[in-house]
């Protein structure tokens, strides 16, 4: 049973990617430049201004051992859109290997694979996350090898999809009339071909994979403090939410900010790549 | 049609044994296995280890203690909580409640907002309401569901004082709606926004088909038009989608019930993960897995009950 994605149809306002990107790439710069020059470090103590409300020496607060929040949160930022960009990149680089290995190669590798993602599809991801990281208290990178290995699905679908289309076009007999092996025509002739809708999933992902990485830190389960993540910020901030409100809403409103631009992105190159889906 | 159905049921269990595998696998190979739980407890001294670990038959061949623990589970025995010692079953029911309750009020919720804000946006596809319902659809895919629960419990239970911020019920076991509004409205929200997309743009691929252009030169009005003839059509191919949501849904909830403290099998999980009771732990996954299984399962047979061409074609394919 295979998922389409919302078909783009009549007159659905259209918009492009540049938006997103703008958006996107503010995140960034902040990110990059805010704990640089902000008077404080993210990890700098001053017990005089402990629970500061938002105000003109520290624009999103303080924590409650008086570190200033603004630096932590875009502290916090830089490592989760790292951890988001990692896991997409991984879980897309997997999926379109493996999917586009099913598609080119079908038989006993393709059935295997695909009841593979059938299996992993039909796991509350979640949950299994969670589990997973409160057993094995992971690091930051095996943090992104376990979502890499929970995201790789739809990647895989999409790549042996494409491949399936692709490998029965002229351009792809003539490669292999050429004599190219299996993997080139896969890595240089049809992987390139159906880059377009690879790169809006990995899109999507990027902003998936942020939540996930927060979701699990807000539980205490993935980022471990002292590292600032948008998610372990607010791990704690609902017990103060009625004193310091500010501790809530600042990390929160970034990863609003930053899947909302990455879905932005996906949703503009969408518009630009994706061929018309008949209707079923 | 209850050939069909057997036959899917058939091609679902090998599904169920192999999650069966990994949920087993996953909770044997954590460092201290099943009995982590009292490997820090400094009154379990290590013979009573050993002991227990006879008792539970931890010290068989893991491929022999992976058959009696499906075998078991299967016709229901899920064993005694490491925590409490009580049945996991009992545990595990006395909960389910709660979580039906909270994701059935979800779904409905979402779905009712969904056809509405997408019949809006379809019926006057670019106009500035078409607009405005896809601005509301991208933010609300892009909210992570936590952080909007804690946003709504600071501005309606902390600052408007309108609701209470946790919890199902009052300790008088009243205002079981007052308290179910927020975490139903929180969950809701990331399913309505993404159904959204799928409403219009199936309801607006339905509005320009022939039928419904036959109808309108009938002289139905708009409104019969859009209710009885264009709607069913268009939600109708949504049962997959709906369908394939309930496991995120399921991963919605594990995180709504823990900012809300619902009693519900998602805070039951992640209590159970901070006090390491593998059992209970290992009941919850495969709940969850079956139900996805038997969602996508049911999506299947709804889907081959109204449109027989499924059925048929599929039993070709089998």
């Amino acid at each position: 049973m295979k998922r389409a994605s919302p078909s783009r149809s009549i007159g659905e306002p259209r918009r492009s990617p540049k938006g997103g990107g703008g958006l996107l790439a503010l995140a960034a710069l902040l990110a990059a430049l805010v704990p640089v020059v902000s008077p404080y470090r993210y990890d700098e103590i001053d017990l005089s201004s402990i629970k500061a409300p938002p105000g003109p020496s520290h624009w999103m607060g303080t924590d409650e051992i008086g570190r200033d929040f603004g630096t932590r949160v875009f502290v916090g930022a830089r490592l989760s859109l790292a951890i988001g960009l990692a896991g997409a990149i991984a879980a897309s680089l997997l999926g379109a290997g493996l999917g586009s290995a099913a598609g080119y190669f079908g038989g006993l590798l393709d059935a295997a694979l695909m009841r593979l993602v059938d299996l992993q599809l039909s796991i509350p991801v979640l949950p299994v996350l969670i589990v997973i990281s409160a057993v094995f208290r992971p690091t930051v990178a095996v943090l992104v090898l376990l979502v890499t290995a929970f995201a790789w699905m739809e990647p895989a679908r999409i790549a042996r999809g494409e491949v399936l289309r692709l490998k029965e076009l002229p351009f792809t007999e003539a490669a292999k009339a050429l004599g190219a092996s299996g993997p080139r025509v896969i890595g240089w002739h049809l992987l390139p071909n159906a880059a377009g809708p690879l790169i809006v999933a990995a899109a999507i992902l990027v902003g998936r994979v942020i939540v996930m990485e927060s979701v699990l830190s807000f539980l205490g389960l993935g980022v471990q403090p002292p590292d600032p993540s948008l998610g372990n910020l607010l791990y704690g901030a609902q017990a103060s939410l009625a004193t310091e409100p500010w501790l809530a809403i600042f990390p929160g409103l970034l990863i609003f900010w930053i899947v909302l631009a990455v879905n932005l992105v996906g949703d503009g190159l969408s518009v630009r790549g994706r061929r018309e889906i008949p209707s079923a | 049609m209850a050939a069909y159905v057997a036959g899917r049921l058939v091609r679902a269990l090998p599904l169920l044994l192999g999650i069966s595998i990994l949920i087993f696998a996953l909770v044997h190979a954590a460092p201290g296995g099943p009995l982590t739980v009292y490997l820090s407890n400094p009154n379990v001294r290590p013979e009573d280890i050993e002991r227990l670990e006879r008792l539970l038959g931890l010290d068989r061949p893991l491929h022999e203690q992976y058959l009696s623990w499906v075998s078991a589970f299967a016709t229901g025995d899920w064993g005694f909580s490491y925590v409490d010692g009580r049945p996991v079953l009992e545990r595990i029911l006395e909960r389910a409640g709660g979580t039906f309750e909270l994701m059935g009020t979800a779904f409905a919720v979402a779905l009712l907002a969904a056809v509405v804000l997408g019949s809006l946006a379809a019926v006057r596809p670019g106009s500035a309401c078409d607009a405005l319902v896809s601005t509301v659809s991208i933010a609300g895919i892009s909210l992570p569901t936590f952080w909007l629960g804690l946003v709504l419990q600071l501005v309606f239970a902390v600052e408007l004082r309108l609701l209470p911020t946790a919890g199902r019920m009052d300790v008088t076991g009243e205002g079981r709606l007052a308290h179910l509004v927020l975490p139903a409205a929180t969950l809701a929200s990331f399913y309505a926004a993404s159904w959204i997309r799928y409403v219009r743009a199936s309801l607006a691929g339905t509005l320009s088909r022939d039928f419904v252009r036959a109808g309108r030169a009938r002289g139905l009005s708009e409104a019969r038009l859009l209710v009885r003839h264009s709607l069913p059509n268009a939600l109708f191919p949504l049962v997959t989608v709906l369908s394939l949501d309930f496991a995120l849904l399921f991963s919605g909830a594990v995180v709504t019930e823990t900012v809300f403290a619902w009693p519900g099998m998602g805070s039951l999980l992640v209590d159970s993960v901070y006090r390491r009771d593998y059992s209970v732990l290992m009941a919850i996954l495969m709940v969850g897995s079956v139900a996805v299984v038997l969602s996508n399962l049911g999506a299947d047979v709804v889907y081959g009950w109204l449109d027989p061409r499924v059925r048929v074609s599929r039993k070709e394919a089998a």
